[in-house]
Formats: C-alpha cells, sequence, structure tokens
C-alpha cells in the first residue's frame, strides 16, 4: 500500500505510532528501576508488536524491520530467555529515536527518504546482536533454521507416530 | 426517502466486531469490510468484546490475538461458552508460527489470517464464514 495524499489511514497510524512511542519509552525508563516486573516487560512487548504490526500496513520496511528485532528481544525477555538490562534499554530507545524520525519524515514527505535503508539495516543488525546466541546464528530476519532443508528431509523427520 | 432507504440497508446488513488493540488494525480492517457493505462494530479488547457481543450477537468476528486485558484466544473461548448458537471467528495474527494458528482454532476460530491481510482476503474468508458467494 503506498501513502497517499492526506489518506486518514496513514493518518491514523502516525498518531498511533506517536502515543505508542511515547508509551515505549515510558515503560523502558519504569523498566530500568523494576527490571523483572512481568506486566511492564508484557505491555512494552505488546506495544512494540503493535507499532510494528501496523507499519506492516504500509510499505516501510526500513521501519518494520528494526521494530521487528526490538520486538524479537522484547519476546525472549518476556520468555525469561533473555534479562533486561541498561544496555538493552538504551539499545532499544536507540531504535524507538529512529522509528520517531522515520515517522516525522513520513508525516512530513509521505515517504521514507532512501538513505535511511542503511542506517535501518545497520541498527538492526546492532539490536540483533544483543539477541541471545541460539537466535544470531539463525541468519537474517524472517528465515528460519529449516528453509534450508528440501520438502524430503521435512518428510522424513515428521513426527507421524505422534499424530493420534 | 433516502433515511428509509439508509435505515433498510442497515437493517439487512450482517454485522462484524473488529476486536483489536490498534486502532490504526481497525481502521483498515473496518474500511475493507464497510466498502463490501457489513455494518461494523469495533471492541478495544477481549474484554470490550464480550460485552458487546453477550448483548447483541454478531454475524461474525475478526479477532486480533495479542490484546491487553483479554487476549484473542481468551476472548473467544469465553465467547464460546456463552453464546449459543455459535458464530463464525476469524483470527488475525501476526505469528507464522503454526503452533499459534492451532491454538487459535482450539479456541474456537473458524478461519486464521496472518498480518498484514490483503482486503482480497479478508473479504473471501468473510464471505466464506458467512456463508456468502465468493465474488
Amino acid at each position: 500500500m503506498t501513502a497517499l495524499n492526506k489518506n486518514p489511514l496513514l493518518e491514523q497510524f502516525l498518531s498511533e505510532a506517536r502515543e505508542l512511542l511515547e508509551g515505549v519509552g515510558q515503560k523502558l525508563m519504569q523498566l530500568e528501576d523494576a527490571p523483572s516486573d512481568q506486566d511492564l516487560i508484557n505491555e512494552l512487548f505488546r506495544m512494540v508488536h503493535t507499532l510494528k504490526g501496523n507499519s506492516g500496513l504500509f510499505t516501510f520496511p526500513e521501519m518494520t524491520r528494526v521494530l521487528h528485532v526490538g520486538e524479537d528481544l522484547l519476546g525472549k525477555v518476556r520468555n525469561g530467555e533473555m534479562v533486561f538490562s541498561r544496555e538493552l534499554a538504551d539499545r532499544l530507545l536507540d531504535a524507538m529515536d529512529f522509528v520517531s524520525l522515520l515517522s516525522n519524515e513520513i508525516e512530513a514527505t509521505e515517504c521514507i527518504d532512501a538513505s535511511r535503508a542503511a542506517d535501518s539495516a545497520r541498527l538492526a543488525e546492532s539490536l540483533r546482536a544483543l539477541l541471545p546466541e541460539v537466535s544470531v546464528s539463525s541468519g537474517t530476519a524472517g528465515s528460519t533454521p529449516s528453509s534450508s532443508k528440501s520438502i524430503a528431509d521435512t518428510f522424513t523427520q515428521l513426527p507421524l507416530a505422534e499424530i493420534p | 426517502m433516502m433515511d428509509g432507504l439508509k435505515v433498510k440497508e442497515n437493517v439487512t446488513a450482517k454485522r462484524i466486531l473488529i476486536v483489536d488493540d490498534a486502532a490504526t488494525v481497525r481502521m483498515y480492517h473496518r474500511g475493507i469490510l464497510e466498502s463490501a457493505g457489513y455494518a461494523v462494530e469495533e471492541a478495544m479488547n477481549g474484554i470490550e468484546a464480550l460485552e458487546k457481543s453477550l448483548e447483541a450477537p454478531f454475524d461474525l468476528y475478526v479477532v486480533d490475538v495479542n490484546m491487553p486485558k483479554l487476549n484473542g484466544y481468551g476472548f473467544l473461548s469465553e465467547l464460546r461458552q456463552q453464546e449459543n448458537p455459535q458464530q463464525p471467528a476469524i483470527m488475525v495474527s501476526t505469528e507464522a508460527a503454526s503452533g499459534d494458528e492451532i491454538a487459535a482454532y482450539r479456541a474456537g476460530a473458524n478461519s486464521y489470517l496472518i498480518k498484514p491481510v490483503q482486503p482480497m482476503q479478508l473479504l473471501t474468508h468473510t464471505r466464506l464464514m458467512l456463508g456468502e458467494a465468493p465474488q
């Protein structure tokens, strides 16, 4: 979907994005004082998840890419696979600053400048480096460890005996 | 004359409840469904959706998974216990993992779509769920 002049959906997206970015900033600061507060972590995850989902309705891959890794990181924290640290909070704040910058750009020009693609890739990479080892080795976002296997390989590994 | 027509239209249109905490997604789904003539209402979470649906059942539910207060699974499980007869529900998730799809069907969904949903995809599933001919 491309951004049209005065597209009400785009206006709604920008308004909700602003609200969510503000919320994410607040929750990140609150979490620094209470890093194990599960409700806060759940809420924070949900906000980044919503923001990512909303951005996916448009063609803003530079924004979606960064939010996707942010969501992955918070998902790990939520599931207890990663500890919420000061470093993580700082990196996520950097990511949200970038998303905020992109939002302002979209508001002004209704698109994202081509030069942002490299910044987005770099930022996503630096965020991904914070993920626990197992996830880092799985490669680029969107690919799965099984994606390189052939269908025949997968078929022989199906736990058919377990199907009732 | 025009008012009379409008009322008639509203009375006959199938009612659909969109349950999603993201206002942008609600607006997107609403736009698609209203363009096809459905009467759309919105709820921001499972609790609000449950209140609205028990007050006056809808013909179809389009339900997000991750929501505050009561998530999509919780809403559908609760709805299935309380409604009679059962109305169809499409679960709309951002998760591509097969476990989530199975969890959706176990909770009571009749159809499962991955966000972002293409307009024709949502309309086709909607018509299928409502027993209407696909267009």
